[in-house]
Parts: C-alpha cells; sequence; structure tokens
C-alpha cells in the first residue's frame, strides 16, 4: 500500500513537472495543427484523484492557442460549481505569440455568475469564468483549476477531440484510485483516433496530434461522432446520498428506494377524487388518459433544483398543492395518481432534447430528464407530463426514438421510446384554386398533418390570431407577397393524432399577365425549396434526420378568355434519399389538377453521396419553382 | 451597468427624516366578478389582463430614508399560454433590496374562492453576477380563470428614481403611479403618453417629513393613472420599443442636503455638462499632456491635419480592442485603458478624444443614446438616456464622426447603433449642443453582370461592388472566412449558380468599396431551342418584408441605401429574344425614393439598367402603405423572364 502512495505522489509529481514542455510561442506551428483550426489546444490535462466515495479532486491543466476572434471560445476557462463543490485554485495566464507572458488572473479575477438557465426558478449551479479580452493575435492561455467534489456520482468524462474547428496537440486523462474504488469505464467511438492506452491502472489516457475538423450540416451529431471515456463508479455518492450503480437494475432499485418511492404518496382527499374521474371508465388506457388530462389541467413546469432535488422528484403531495413541478415532480405526480386508480406505471430517465441514447451497457447517473412509461401489456406508452397541450402518448421529437431507462421496484430496465420515422411523418395538402382575370389566386386550403409533422404544427392552435396571419404570411407562404389571410380554421384530433388547418386566403398579383400570356407558378400552397448548402470537398457522412413525406393535390381554375395549351411533362424522381412526382393534368378546358408527392428518407449516407443528395434536392427545388403559361383566346 | 448607478451614486442622506408619508397596498382585493369574467371586452384576444396595477415611491424612515417603491399588482389569467405571468422575477442592482413580498393565488373551488397563499419559503434570491441580484418566485395553484395578487417594495440607495412604464405586452385595466419626494429633491417629471392621462394630480404634502433640529419638510406629490391600456406589440423595423410605451420618466435636478449644500445634477445644461464629465466619463477629459508624450512621435508629426487625424484614429483603433460593454463598470483611467489595450466604449473613445486632442485636432466628446436604447429628451437637460459615446472632429470645416471599438469601421464611420437621432456634443468652450448624427457615407451596392452563351450554358460575371454599412457588414462577416468558405456561402445563397472562377478575391481591406468579382455558370440552359432566364441572378429581392394591414410606428432603416443592377446579355448567334421585360419606373410620395427598369436591344446586345433607391431613413406609418406597394412593385419588376429562341434555317 504503502509503494503504492508513492507511486501516486511521484506520477502527480511527474504530471505537474510535465506541464509547461511545450514551447508558449505560437509562432511556427505545423501545419497539421493549424489547418482549419480557430484554435489549437495545446496540452490539456485533467486528473482526477478519488479520495473516498464522497469526495474527488479534479485538477486541469489547459493551454490553448487562440488563432482568430472565432477561437476565444475555445478557452474554456470556467469552472462550474455548486453547493457541493470547493473551488480550490482558480488561475489564468496568457502569453502573446513570442510566448512572453502578458497577462495574469487570480482567482478572484474570475466573474462568478450563476449558471441558472431561463426556465429554472431556482437552483444552485453557478460558474465562475474567465472574461479575456484578447489584444492580438494569436495568442495562449494556461488556465489551471483544482477542484474538490463531495458528490462523485459525475466523474467528468474525457472528450479527448475538442470541438469543432480547433485542433488538439496534446491531451491527456488520468483518475487516481487510492481507495481501490470499484470503478468503470467505457471508449466510445475511439475509432481510428490518435489516442494511447498509456496504463490500465491508473487509468490514463493521451491523445497527440489530432488535427482540427470542420463542421457540416447535414451530420452524424457531434457526440456520436467524436471520442469519448465515460467513467463511473459502482458506489457514489449523490449530494449527500449513496449511491449505487453496478449495473442498471441496481441503479434502478437505488433510485426506486432512495429517491422515488417516499414521494409518491397522496393525501385520501385527493385518491378519492382520483377513483371519482374514473369511476366509469373502462379500460386502464382510457383511465390513463383522464388522469393524464387531469394533470395537465391541474399543473404546470416550474423548475426548482434544490439539493438532491436534482434527482429526487418533489413529493406529489406538495405537486398536488402548489400546482407545480418540474419534469420528476410532475411526473411523480402523475404515476402517484395512476397508482391511486390502479394502473401501472414507471418513472423513466431520457436525455432531452439533444438526440441521445442512455448507454445500455453502460450504467451511471444519465439522462436530463424525466418521462412516464406505462407498460400497458407490452404496448408501451409513454407520457410527456410536463406539457399542457400533448395529445396522450404522444411524445414528439423532443424524446422519440432514444433507449431510456424506466424504473421499476425490480430495479431499472433499458427501453426504447415510440419512433415517427419516414412516411408516419405525413402532410396531405388539398387546395381549391381560383385565378382570377386580374392575375389573383382565391384559394381554400385543408393541411393534415401527422407523426412528427403534427408535433410541428399542433402548438399553433395557441397562437393569437394576429399571431397566426403573421405566421401563414411571413413563415408558411413567406415566398407568395401580397397574400392575406381570410379565415383559419383548426381541428387538432388528438386520439388520433392528426392536425387540420382550414385557411382562406386571397393572393393579388399571383400572376403575370401580357398581351397574349397568363404566366404563374403552379406550385402555390407548398413549395419545398430545400438545398443542402454545396461542399467542394465533404469530410463527413450525410445524415438525413428526419424522415416526411407531403402529398399535395391542388385544384386549379383557370380565368375566362384563356386557355390550355402545353402542359409540363410528368415527373418522376427515385433516389436512395427519397422520391418526387409531380404531374400537371388537365381536367376539363378550364381546370387544371396539380399533384405532387416528396418523400424524404432518414438515413445515414457515405460522403461520397452528399453531392447526390444535393442534386436530387436541386431537381426538385426547380420543379418545385414550375411556371405554366396560359394562352389569351 | 454603470447607466444605473451612473449619476446617481449613493444618495446619503445623513439626516434624520421622520417618514410620515406611506402607501401601504394591501392585498385581498380581488372580487368574485373578477374571477368569472371570461374574457376583457377592450381586447377578447388577449390570454391575460392586468386587473390593476399600482406602484408608489417615497423617501422611507425605516430603512435608512432610501427611496422605496411599493409595487401591487392584481391579474387575470385567461388562458393556460399565459400561466408564465405568474412566474415573477425582479432583478435588482447592487445595494438594492426587494422586501415584503406577498401573493395570493385565487380560484374558485365548487361555488367558493380558494386562496392560495405564496409560502416564504418559496421565494428565491440568486446572486446573478457581481451587480445583480435575483428574486423570484411563482404563485402556486394557477389554472384558467384565475386571478393571481402580488405585492412587493424595492429599497433603492441610489437617487434615480426609476421609469414607472404603464403599457405591457398584456393590456392593463388601471395602471396607477404615484410618488411623494421631500421638498430637498428636485426631478424633472416626463410623462410619455399616446393619449391623456386619466388621472393626473399633483400638490404639495404639507409636513410630510420632519427634520430634527430643522422643522418640518414638505413632500411633492405627484399621481398619474390610465384606465384601459392596450397591450403593446412591436413591430419589424421599429426603433426601440422604449420610444413609443406610455411611461413616466424621472430626471433629478438637484438635492440639497440639510446642512444647505446643493448637489445640482442637470439643472441647466452646464449642470448636466459636468455630471456627465465627472459622472461618464470619470474626470478623463484633459489628458491629452499623457498622450502627447505616448503617442508614437511619427504620428504626431504628420503635417497634414487629416492624415494626422486618420493615423492617430488608426493606431487607436488598431490598437485598442473592445471589450463588448458600452460603460466601464468601474471608474476607468484612460491612461490604464491605452496600455492595457482593452475597455469599454466609454474608455476606448475617450482615450480617442484625448489623442486627438494631444495631436491638436479639433474634437469633441458626443454623448447619445442608442437604438435600442430609446431616444433621448429635448424638453430639458437630461443625462440618465444616454447610454454612449463618440467623438467628433471638425477638420477644415468638415464633421467627422468616430468611433475606434470597431475594427471595420472606416475614418468617419460609426457602428449603426449609433444612428439614432441627435447626440449632444460636448463643447467645453461654447457649451454643448445638439447635432444630427448621420452617417457619413452612403451605402449602396452596384451589379454589374454580364451574361454569355456557350455550349448550353450561361456564363455570367459579376462585378459587385458596396459600399457603406453593405461593405462593412461584408468585412465584418469575412474577415476571418477563407476564400473557399466565401464560395461555398455564395453557393449556398445562390444554389443554381456553380462559380467557376473567382480570380480577383474579395478584398478586405478597409479601403471604402468592398469589391467582388465572380464568375458563375447555369448549365443545361436550353430546351426545346428555348432559353429562359432570369437576369437578376444576385441580390433578387423575392420577398416583402412589409406584410402587415397596418402599421402603429414608424419604418425605420437607420440609413436611406440604393441597389442597382447593371445587365449586360450578349443574344447568342442564330437566336432571337422572343420575351423580355419593358421599361419602368415607381416612384415612392414625398421623393420618398423610386424603383425603375430601363431596357434596350442593340444589335445583339440587351442592356438593362435597374435601380432602387430609398432616400429617407424612416418612414412614418401613413407612409406605410406606400412602402408595402413599392415592394411589391420592385419584386414584381425583378420577377422578370428573358427568353431567346433558336431561328430554324
Amino acid at each position: 500500500m504503502k509503494t503504492y502512495l508513492f507511486c501516486i505522489i511521484a506520477s502527480i509529481f511527474c504530471l505537474t513537472a510535465n506541464t509547461q514542455n511545450f514551447n508558449l510561442s505560437s509562432n511556427n506551428l505545423p501545419e497539421l495543427l493549424t489547418n482549419d483550426a480557430n484554435a489549437i489546444v495545446r496540452k490539456h490535462t485533467i486528473e482526477i484523484t478519488l479520495e473516498a466515495v464522497d469526495k474527488m479532486v479534479v485538477k486541469e491543466f489547459r493551454a490553448v492557442t487562440v488563432l482568430n476572434k472565432d477561437g476565444n471560445k475555445k478557452v474554456q476557462a470556467y469552472v462550474n460549481y455548486n453547493n457541493d463543490t470547493k473551488v480550490n485554485n482558480l488561475s489564468a495566464r496568457v502569453y502573446d505569440s513570442n510566448g512572453k507572458e502578458i497577462k495574469k488572473y487570480s482567482k478572484s479575477k474570475f466573474k462568478d455568475v450563476s449558471a441558472v438557465d431561463g426556465g429554472t426558478l431556482y437552483s444552485d449551479s453557478r460558474v465562475k469564468y474567465l472574461e479575456h479580452t484578447p489584444v492580438a493575435y494569436p495568442y495562449t492561455i494556461i488556465f489551471e483549476s483544482e477542484y474538490t467534489n463531495s458528490t462523485t456520482g459525475f466523474i467528468p468524462s474525457w472528450y479527448p477531440v475538442d470541438t469543432y474547428s480547433t485542433s488538439v496537440e496534446s491531451a491527456e486523462y488520468k483518475i487516481l484510485n487510492p481507495q481501490r474504488l470499484a470503478i468503470k469505464t467505457k471508449e466510445k467511438n475511439f475509432g481510428t483516433y490518435p489516442i494511447q492506452k498509456i496504463t490500465k491502472d491508473p487509468i490514463h489516457y493521451k491523445i497527440e496530434n489530432q488535427p482540427a475538423l470542420k463542421y457540416e450540416n447535414s451530420s452524424i451529431g457531434f457526440s456520436e461522432l467524436m471520442p469519448c471515456l465515460l467513467v463511473g463508479l459502482n458506489n457514489f455518492t449523490l449530494k449527500g446520498v449513496p449511491g449505487k450503480a453496478d449495473n442498471w437494475k441496481e441503479f434502478g432499485l437505488w433510485m426506486n428506494d432512495k429517491l422515488i418511492k417516499h414521494n409518491v404518496s397522496l393525501n385520501e382527499a385527493t385518491i378519492s377524487e382520483a377513483k371519482n374521474l374514473v369511476k366509469d371508465i373502462e379500460s386502464d388506457m382510457d383511465k390513463a388518459k383522464a388522469i393524464y388530462e387531469f394533470v395537465q389541467n391541474k399543473t404546470r413546469y416550474i423548475s426548482v433544483q434544490v439539493g438532491i432535488g436534482g434527482w429526487e422528484p418533489i413529493p406529489a403531495k406538495e405537486v398536488d398543492k402548489l400546482g407545480y413541478g418540474d419534469c420528476k415532480g410532475l411526473t411523480n405526480y402523475t404515476k402517484a395518481l395512476l397508482d391511486a386508480v390502479g394502473v401501472e406505471s414507471y418513472h423513466t430517465l431520457v436525455y432531452a432534447p439533444v438526440h441521445k441514447d442512455i448507454d445500455k451497457d453502460f450504467s451511471s447517473l444519465q439522462g436530463t430528464h424525466m418521462i412516464l412509461n406505462l407498460p400497458n401489456n407490452g404496448n408501451d406508452i409513454w407520457l410527456e407530463c410536463t406539457s399542457q397541450i400533448h395529445p396522450f402518448g404522444f411524445l414528439g421529437s423532443f424524446t422519440d426514438d432514444r433507449n431510456v431507462l424506466v424504473i421499476t421496484p425490480e430495479g431499472g430496465i433499458i427501453k426504447r421510446t415510440t419512433s415517427y420515422k419516414n412516411e408516419d411523418n405525413i402532410q396531405t395538402t388539398k387546395a381549391k384554386i381560383e385565378l382570377t382575370k386580374e392575375g389573383n389566386v382565391i384559394g381554400d386550403v385543408e393541411i393534415t398533418s401527422k407523426g412528427i409533422q403534427y408535433a410541428y404544427k399542433f402548438p399553433i392552435e395557441n397562437k393569437s390570431e394576429e399571431d397566426l396571419k403573421k405566421y401563414y404570411t411571413s413563415d408558411v407562404w413567406s415566398y407568395n407577397n401580397n397574400l392575406d389571410v381570410k379565415s383559419i380554421e383548426f381541428q387538432n384530433d388528438k386520439d388520433n393524432i392528426e392536425f387540420k388547418e382550414n385557411i382562406s386566403v386571397t393572393i393579388n398579383d399571383y400572376a403575370k399577365i401580357n398581351e397574349n400570356e397568363f404566366l404563374f407558378r403552379v406550385n402555390v400552397f407548398n413549395k419545398n425549396s430545400y438545398i443542402p448548402k454545396r461542399y467542394r470537398d465533404r469530410k463527413f457522412p450525410l445524415k438525413i434526420e428526419r424522415g416526411y413525406k407531403d402529398v399535395d393535390e391542388f385544384t386549379i381554375t383557370i380565368p375566362e378568355n384563356y386557355s390550355i395549351q402545353q402542359l409540363p411533362p410528368k415527373k418522376e424522381l427515385d433516389s436512395k434519399f427519397g422520391e418526387y412526382t409531380m404531374e400537371i393534368k388537365k381536367l376539363d378546358d378550364k381546370t387544371l389538377l396539380y399533384s405532387k408527392s416528396i418523400f424524404i428518407k432518414e438515413g445515414v449516407y457515405p460522403k461520397t453521396e452528399y453531392n447526390s443528395y444535393r442534386k436530387f434536392r436541386k431537381t426538385i427545388a426547380k420543379q418545385e419553382n414550375l411556371r405554366i403559361a396560359l394562352q389569351k383566346n | 451597468m454603470k447607466k444605473i448607478a451612473l449619476l446617481l451614486f449613493l444618495s446619503i442622506i445623513q439626516t434624520v427624516y421622520c417618514q410620515r408619508d406611506k402607501e401601504n397596498f394591501k392585498l385581498d382585493r380581488t372580487t368574485r366578478d373578477e374571477l368569472n369574467i371570461a374574457v376583457y371586452e377592450k381586447d377578447s384576444t388577449a390570454n391575460a389582463v392586468v386587473l390593476e396595477e399600482r406602484g408608489h415611491e417615497f423617501v422611507d424612515e425605516d430603512n435608512d430614508y432610501k427611496f422605496r417603491r411599493d409595487i401591487y399588482k392584481r391579474i387575470k389569467i385567461f388562458d393556460k399560454s399565459e400561466f408564465e405571468r405568474a412566474t415573477i422575477s425582479i432583478n435588482t442592482y447592487k445595494t438594492k433590496k426587494v422586501i415584503d413580498i406577498k401573493a395570493i393565488t385565487y380560484t374558485i373551488e365548487g361555488n367558493k374562492i380558494k386562496k392560495t397563499h405564496l409560502l416564504e419559503k418559496d421565494i428565491y434570491v440568486k446572486k446573478m453576477s457581481e451587480y445583480w441580484t435575483q428574486t423570484s418566485f411563482t404563485l402556486p395553484n394557477i389554472e384558467e380563470g384565475c386571478v393571481i395578487e402580488f405585492k412587493y417594495s424595492i429599497i433603492n440607495p441610489y437617487s434615480k428614481i426609476e421609469d414607472w412604464v404603464f403599457q405591457s405586452d398584456i393590456p392593463k385595466i388601471k395602471s396607477d403611479f404615484s410618488a411623494s419626494i421631500p421638498g430637498n429633491w428636485k426631478h424633472n417629471i416626463r410623462l410619455r403618453s399616446y393619449r391623456n392621462l386619466d388621472r393626473n394630480n399633483t400638490k404639495i404634502n404639507k409636513g410630510c417629513i420632519y427634520i430634527p433640529g430643522i422643522g418640518e419638510g414638505d413632500c411633492s406629490f405627484v399621481e398619474y393613472g390610465f384606465d384601459h391600456v392596450p397591450a403593446f406589440k412591436s413591430e419589424d423595423y421599429m426603433l426601440s420599443e422604449e420610444n413609443f410605451k406610455a411611461k413616466v420618466i424621472f430626471e433629478p435636478i438637484s438635492f440639497t442636503s440639510t446642512d444647505g449644500r446643493t448637489t445640482k445634477y442637470t439643472k441647466t445644461w452646464k449642470d448636466a455638462d459636468k455630471t456627465l464629465r465627472k459622472n461618464f466619463f470619470d474626470g478623463q477629459t484633459s489628458k491629452a499632456k499623457f498622450f502627447k508624450k505616448n503617442l508614437p512621435n511619427q504620428l504626431l508629426t504628420i503635417k497634414d491635419n487629416f492624415s494626422r487625424a486618420e493615423a492617430i484614429y488608426t493606431h487607436i483603433q488598431e490598437k485598442m480592442n473592445w471589450n463588448k460593454r458600452y460603460w466601464s463598470p468601474e471608474k476607468l483611467k484612460v491612461r490604464n485603458t491605452y496600455e492595457e489595450k482593452t475597455g469599454a466604449v466609454d474608455a476606448i473613445n475617450l482615450t480617442l478624444y484625448n489623442a486627438l486632442t494631444a495631436a491638436n485636432i479639433e474634437a469633441y466628446l458626443v454623448a447619445l443614446s442608442t437604438r435600442n436604447n430609446g431616444t433621448v429628451t429635448k424638453l430639458f437637460p437630461s443625462v440618465s438616456e444616454f447610454n454612449y459615446v463618440i467623438v467628433k472632429v471638425v477638420i477644415d470645416d468638415k464633421t467627422y464622426f468616430l468611433d475606434a471599438t470597431d475594427k471595420q469601421l472606416l475614418f468617419g464611420e460609426i457602428p449603426m447603433r449609433c444612428l439614432n437621432g441627435e447626440g449632444r456634443v460636448l463643447d467645453t468652450k461654447k457649451g454643448s449642443y445638439w447635432e444630427l448624427i448621420k452617417p457619413s457615407y452612403k451605402s449602396y451596392v452596384m451589379n454589374n453582370i454580364s451574361f454569355s452563351f456557350d455550349k448550353n450554358q450561361l456564363n455570367g460575371k459579376i462585378i459587385t461592388s458596396k459600399n457603406g454599412y453593405y461593405a462593412y457588414n461584408e468585412r465584418k462577416k469575412n474577415n476571418t472566412i477563407s476564400d473557399d468558405e466565401y464560395i461555398e456561402n455564395f453557393e449556398t445563397k445562390y444554389p443554381f449558380l456553380e462559380v467557376n472562377d473567382f480570380n480577383t478575391i474579395p478584398s478586405k481591406t478597409l479601403n471604402g468599396t468592398f469589391k467582388t468579382y465572380v464568375e458563375v455558370s447555369i448549365p443545361d440552359i436550353e430546351k426545346n431551342d428555348l432559353i429562359r432566364f432570369n437576369p437578376f441572378i444576385v441580390d433578387h429581392i423575392t420577398k416583402n418584408p412589409f406584410k402587415l394591414e397596418e402599421r402603429h410606428f414608424p419604418v425605420d432603416f437607420g440609413y436611406s441605401w440604393s441597389k442597382s443592377h447593371n445587365i449586360k446579355i450578349k443574344i447568342p448567334e442564330g437566336y432571337i429574344v422572343t420575351k423580355m421585360p419593358k421599361s419602368k419606373k415607381i416612384s415612392l410620395p414625398n421623393k420618398g425614393g423610386s424603383t425603375f427598369l430601363s431596357i434596350k436591344q442593340q444589335n445583339n446586345q440587351i442592356s438593362i439598367y435597374a435601380k432602387t433607391f430609398l432616400s429617407k431613413a424612416i418612414y412614418t406609418n401613413k407612409e406605410y402603405h406606400y412602402l408595402k406597394e413599392f415592394y411589391n412593385k420592385m419584386i414584381q419588376m425583378q420577377d422578370c423572364l428573358i427568353e431567346l429562341k433558336k431561328q430554324k434555317n
């Protein structure tokens, strides 16, 4: 044991002695590191010492050379803290391009601000950060920090590749574990990155000479692309409460026993109110729906995070009294009411809104949000309890299609939430369009949206009339100048998850009229002219995040004294990214039928396919702009 | 931040007053009728309405004779979309504090009125940053149809009395404000309103205060109130909302302490100038000596006045780095600013001012209020509305406004945020005066495009010159991107154009005009012996920014501008022109602007010259409809087609 301790001391010594053996000058940096880079991480070391199950010390040394003003944000000289954290050391030194020290910041010169986001009423999260105005580029900042935390449930993970447009000269990560606490790690996306595992015990990794990567549109998410080392303790402490995470089963048992169980009870009056509410309802799911709607009417989302409250729901009784709670509080309250009427349901941890899975093989404190799972005999139903407007069982894009942790009295279980894929996300637009001889449009449009398109649409129901007019003129149909909304009607079918808009509009001066022609764009109401950004040298695969389908059918009546002569041919495109068809038919002398369907398929495609995707969209965009000419009789 | 503390340093009142004037707002004023109403009749679209709100400002004996504002509000919530009204966050600066919070939610349960009180434990105080604290709470048991009622008080150790804003984004049935201020304080009180007040009283409250050893003092009492204040709705292209909301504004004139000493803040412009110099500029207005010694000598010895001024400006602009603040939070010293090379707007432009003075350039400081901050009153001397400072120089009878905080500005160019009417020029000899701040560079875009055809491909050469704010924006956007990125962005903006050549690289220097040269092509242009295309291939306006049926506030572009296209099309051999647009011209009334297209065909060439210009920076709400129509016509004009047909042999 003694030798072991000595070893650690020696290695700490080594690490400290090492921290500055790189050249502080930012002249003559190799092209490998400066290409596409706004900043270079010159040397970054994180050293974590697990002193006890309730004490860890995190030391960080970060030297960054900033090449231009976009690189300033890569300095990242800050430390997050809260009531569990003691910031021991904090300092920064600034060097000019020749490596000469030009400025020094001590701990007291760091700004100290609340790190509470706008949606939260209270939390003890704070951040100390450096506000430095650079006087010339390039420059180098060395930031050093050390803090002690009594919560060991969140051992900082290692992200060796910083962010986009940042190269890494060298970065190291080390965990010292003198108490031999049971620890686990998981390497994610290490792939071909130049990462070295120096020793297994202590855990020690290093990356060297990682060039900067440039952000590209329609790519795989950063967290799936970049390497990451996850680290967790089997026995940890969370805000003074000992916890267990040997596996998901254990972790779930712990959460249920220590954080949830005692908060689910309600007082008798509320229990009988709930029972009364469902007394005439037969099926469990109909009961659950009645309870869900009751919660939606009674509560609203307010986030207050005090102490372990970041992970423990406030008691259901409290939510009952106050009428508000955060995601955990509202989920827990809904569960309490469902318990009261005998419907099975479980708290569920999920990442939101970031589309990320709870890691099914790595049990630790994960997730940023809580929803409710109703097993429903194998046909899982998921409830978003923080929303006052979502239909029963509808998640939308906030939490759909990802692995989540369901917490049952028998332990934690990984499940996957509902997904809304491709043709599920359909929008149908039917329109009757009358073209007047002055070149105006009088139109009645009916738009029906389902799946994720429903999710994008249905919140407009709560907009004021004025905002709705603005929404249609400046947003949906911004390409139609002179559009006037005459009437708006909605039907929100929450049972079938279907949103219907009926809108009457006029568009003045829509057509261009000259001596013998009447020229107009035939796609009046659903122009899809998205064309992805052009890359001359695409580096990352293409990802189409969300598949969808739009079907349009417009009946167009033409004005007196004009006739339909030549019509454009039918257009059909079929590609691995989706399909497109467009056809204009003459129904009679006065009437045209425009039918279009566009289908975009979700998926990941190699980078070499990016250009053909762009071409596909470009061809569509061109078609969407199609004009036809009517001839004067 | 300094703006708040700025003039109004702590009013250290050593004197012991005896406070007799106090308004005690009591809760429990909600009626059953208020709980039963389903809609606010005067505005049926409102999802919430303020039933009543009151504010009262006075000097509080229980709190060290500091200013105190009691606030009371009662709000009806019709719809869940307005539940957020039930969360109240009060931000206070430095030693200001919030006390005596009480709040109740009223709901109907069965047939009874249910009251739910806010508990002390559910009030949260967060220190947001070094200077700001936030006190927040949310009312319990909120449901549609409920009424919330709350009150709190703010203790204010500074002498600036905050504005009372009658108008907000939801309508108000009743909004009242009163103030009872001891006679040793003098204020200018300014009311901004779109109609007459419903309540308006001023009187003297005799003996409102007792000062031991001196006697009783009087207070001036004012009271203003409105009934049925409509919701304020902001519009695009408008100046700060603060310019248009109904409000009452207090500007301190002077304060007399019990020993008879009077501090004058803004009694006259002379006092105001002094206040500005002392408190805005921290007494840093005559530091030329330091700069005489420390500025590079080769700058000071330039003979020509203009060149010397320009050299000094460029030196300060290049050396200094703006920290994105308007005001230094602590007292500033130009000497330190110059040496540390960083600072807020006030620090950098004061440095510039002193440096120019050291170089014997006729220079003045100009205090102004930025576009976001609202316009400044001219009814009486006032300083509290200024939030920015620039420098004016006069060289050979010509005036230039300077701002050294932005490296992309030219000599004589100022950021858009400063274009907000007049600024106050501080002339130490003649006293201060107002002067209109306007850009000295014309803002325009000129596109020269020439088209030719080759192998079923349309080729275009585009030379674009941008000037004024258009050039500034380009410099700002492009100073960190590579040429490749520039081209990628161009191709993303114009997806149907393929860039073949850009052998002239976009100029990134500061010499005014931003010029680009791009060669593009559109492949496969010919179909069925027809070539059809719109010659406005860049800078083509397709969307009308003005779509409202009704406009309430002026449209403010900040500056006048013009955009033109000079297009030449070479008709390929064997083709004839079958379609082309006609010449056209549309003008705005009152010389407000014009848009025209003139086209002619000569031999094998079509020439188009099209130009749009708006000659005013501001258009009134009455001119809105003309402007909207003007844009429509311009869009139609640019939505044109050239059609060339192959002649059959």
